[in-house]
């Protein structure tokens, strides 16, 4: 999710975008520490790349720190949802869903 | 956007407990949010969350670190059970480790330290082994700091638990040490076992976190390699405002010259020889003493200074030789100290306190203080308004003293100065105003200079006060409580007892024979006759008037060239200068009592040892006229006022009986001699338990 996530954002992606994106679709509140705890794992594995903005007055003089999604993490995105398209397509309409 | 300040609390759990160093994108998203109209109820669960979340994740990522360290602290009983064996074994009475005090003491705590570290870094290598096998190579630097570090955290983990047992549970926890073995140990969940846990886990952690965890790096797009100095070393990346002190070093560099000096006050600081004390020796003396403490405490610095590790290596704050001079003006105080600690004198925590108070002044009058923009204030009184009157240092110092008076009622004097140093340290830190400017390097040098002379002065004066004085109230304790009647014979035996029962009089053996007592002739029972006074029916009274023998093992009995002197235990304190301190009483009969004819004996003794740990009384009858000596056991008697639970501090010997059955029946008939083992709990067994036997009443059957 915070991979379709940072996607959809573009380079304006920080921290707070990240965290309403994920709200919006979820409908739940998102701990912004998770976000942050999951991105560092993505990092370390080169999925994700930073990099910090400037500081603003709001923000008590910390800078937002900016992630894009690298090319492996792109590929890696396209793998999975080649795999949970044909994992999906066979499987039959669950109870509820419409066909 | 209206800018709204984050709950205080919270704010610093986010900056400061949330591990990594990437805090700040999120607590400035944090306080977007906040301005944006989110509450402080939002705010704390999201901080609560973050500290939540970042740690899981971290321990998670380092299951195996954690498991490992888990896995290899629980060995730690296992491990102090064979180091006590190996210890009591074959170290014992190895050559090397037989030296005088005070080389005894560090030859044991380096003995001690350096097997404690072999166990601690068995892992690192361990995982050293199959890291460099997978040819994931290991940073020599990071892994001596790991070294280095893991002695620091053990130390000061187990210095930091010993502290705290010694203030909440006093004497310490009984420890059955005798019944230890090393497969008992393993599935050992007593508390002492698991508390002894600790301090080895904490240093397995520290040691594998620092050689395989990889320090997080910054952001990949902005992650620049830093530049390589000509030696090799990586150049330091210097903060942004160079008036901002990096207190991230100074621990380190504080305690490289603490230890340091302390070492050198190890090695040279005694108090003045029994005999033959010179003033001026005693100037010169206390001129070294303090002169060496300042000139290691500012080497031990230097090192540290130096060294690739510190963070000090390019443009340092403020210059080495500032920070020299105004870091010796604490270590002078050092040598007073450690002369106060040795000698158990309840001054000892003062003279820390006045330490660490004079380091932190001096650090707070050399380091600039931090520019803070303040922030603007709209209304008159706004400010005041706003602005909490809330003094955490103020509360912390109360609380320290407070901490320190109740360990200084309960006598526990050295524990006490612990608080008070920081009590010293955190008011001289917070209290002084720091230099508004800084004026011309070598004038704020000069004045440097001047203010140490002057510390340095003041401290030569006090160590020699000490040194006279606690040379006076030494020869005070040895002479024992002083006797107007006492003839000059009897002042020379006691001096020469005095300098025979000093620690440094390498004595192979001591036999200590009681002061003889005037008008009061021993009365040994007649052979043959009822075990009871003429004319009445109270037991036989026979005062101890027989010498004690100090030896040390392997031999069983004080040698023949055993130095003989007068006076009673509870007035002396002997140490053994290795190997394990045996003590005997003996007491001679004029004649034969038949077994049978005695029910009980029992034994009055006084008690004046201050130092924890049971001490138990066996005793032994012997007929020393057959061959072979034989003897009958009665058996051991714990002395109550040592056992844990009724253990205090005494200025005063205390009086205790103990009573010992006599068997009817047994291979002896008769007996000429009661001989009393001292038998104290292994880890005081080097020093003499100052317990004195006053009399036996033997009761008839």
């Amino acid at each position: 999710m915070i991979l379709l996530a940072l996607v959809n954002l573009g380079d304006e992606a920080y921290g707070v975008p990240i965290a309403g994106e994920i709200e919006k679709h979820r409908g739940r509140e998102v701990s912004l520490g998770s976000i942050y705890a999951a991105l560092d794992r993505l990092e370390v594995r080169g999925i994700v790349a930073s990099r910090l903005g400037d500081p603003t007055p709001e923000r008590g003089g910390k800078a937002r720190r900016y992630f894009r999604i690298t090319d492996e993490g792109l590929r890696q995105l396209a793998d999975t949802r080649k795999v949970l398209e044909k994992m999906w397509s066979r499987m039959p309409a669950l109870k509820g869903e419409r066909a | 956007m209206k800018r709204r300040a984050a709950p205080a609390f919270a704010g610093w759990m986010v900056e400061h407990l949330v591990p990594g160093d990437r805090s700040d994108g999120l607590a400035g998203d944090l306080l977007e949010q906040l301005a944006a109209g989110r509450t402080s109820r939002w705010y704390w669960r999201q901080a609560v969350a973050a500290v939540a979340s970042g740690w899981f994740a971290l321990l998670n990522d380092q299951r195996p670190l954690l498991i490992l360290a888990l896995l290899w602290s629980s060995l730690a009983p296992a491990w102090t059970a064979c180091f006590n064996r190996l210890q009591d074994g074959a170290l014992a009475y190895a050559e090397t480790w037989r030296m005088d005090t005070p080389w005894s003491s560090v030859s044991a705590f380096s003995l001690w330290m350096v097997l404690n570290l072999l166990f601690i870094w068995t892992p690192i290598f361990l995982c050293l082994i199959p890291n460099t096998w997978i040819s994931r190579s290991i940073s020599r630097r990071r892994f001596r700091l790991a070294l280095l570090l893991t002695a620091f955290v053990f130390f000061a983990g187990y210095f930091v638990e010993w502290v705290l047992f010694m203030v909440f549970s006093w004497p310490g926890p009984a420890i059955p040490g005798h019944s230890f073995t090393p497969t008992a140990e393993l599935t050992d969940v007593r508390t002492w076992a698991l508390m002894l846990r600790i301090p080895y886990f904490l240093s397995v952690l520290c040691a594998l976190w620092t050689t395989q965890v990889p320090t997080a790096a910054g952001p990949c797009e902005e992650a620049v390699p830093q530049p390589r100095s000509l030696t090799g070393h990586r150049e330091r990346v210097l903060p942004a405002d160079p008036s901002r002190f990096n207190l991230v070093g100074l621990p380190g560099l504080l305690v490289s010259g603490f230890v340091s000096a302390l070492f050198a006050c190890l090695l040279l600081c005694r108090m003045p020889g029994i005999h033959g004390v010179v003033n001026a020796k005693l100037v010169v003396e206390a001129l070294v003493y303090v002169g060496m403490a300042a000139l290691a405490g500012a080497g031990g610095t230097a090192l540290y200074w130096n060294s690739s590790d510190s963070p000090f290596t390019s443009n340092p704050p403020l210059s080495f030789d500032r920070f020299a001079l105004v870091t010796a003006a604490s270590w002078v105080w050092v040598p007073v100290a450690f002369l106060l600690v040795v000698h158990h004198s309840p001054a000892a925590p003062f003279a820390i306190a006045l330490g660490a108070a004079s380091l932190a002044a001096g650090l707070r009058g050399a380091i600039p203080e931090p520019i803070i923009p303040e922030a603007p204030v709209k209304g008159m009184f706004e400010g005041a308004l706003r602005t909490g009157c809330r003094d955490w240092n103020g509360l912390l110092i109360a609380v320290c003293v407070a901490t320190a008076a109740w360990a200084f009622s309960r006598g526990l004097s050295l524990p006490a100065a612990i608080p008070l140093a920081t009590a010293g340290f955190v008011f001289a830190w917070k209290y002084r105003i720091a230099p508004a400017d800084s004026a011309d390097n070598a004038q704020v040098i000069r004045r440097d200079l001047v203010k140490l002379c002057g510390t340095a002065m003041t401290a030569v004066l006090v160590t020699l006060a000490v040194m006279v004085f606690g040379f006076a109230g030494r020869g005070y304790r040895l002479a024992g409580v002083p006797d107007s009647k006492s003839t000059v014979p009897n002042q020379a035996r006691r001096a020469q007892a005095r300098q025979a029962l000093s620690k440094s009089s390498g004595y192979q053996s001591i036999i200590l024979w009681p002061l003889p007592q005037k008008n009061e002739p021993v009365s040994p029972p007649p052979e043959h006759e009822q075990l009871l006074v003429p004319d009445t029916a109270h037991p036989l009274i026979i005062r101890f008037d027989g010498p004690y023998w100090y030896f040390q093992s392997p031999h069983r009995q004080p040698s023949s060239k055993a130095h003989q002197a007068h006076g009673t235990p509870v007035d002396y304190r002997i140490e053994a200068s290795g190997g394990q301190l045996t003590m005997e009483a003996h007491q001679f009969l004029n004649g034969r009592i038949p077994l049978s004819d005695c029910r009980e004996i029992q034994m009055t003794v006084a008690n004046r040892n201050n130092a924890p740990g049971t001490i138990s009384l066996a005793m032994l009858l012997t007929n020393s006229e057959l061959r072979g000596k034989p003897a009958v056991y009665l058996g051991q008697q714990p002395v109550v006022s040592t056992e844990p639970a009724h253990f205090s501090f005494k200025s005063a010997p205390v009086t205790e009986v103990l009573r010992f059955s006599v068997p009817d029946k047994a291979r002896l008939r008769t007996f000429n001699e009661i001989t009393v083992m001292f038998l104290p709990e292994r880890g005081r067994s080097y020093l003499a338990p100052e317990i004195a036997i006053q009399q036996f009443a033997l009761f008839s059957r």
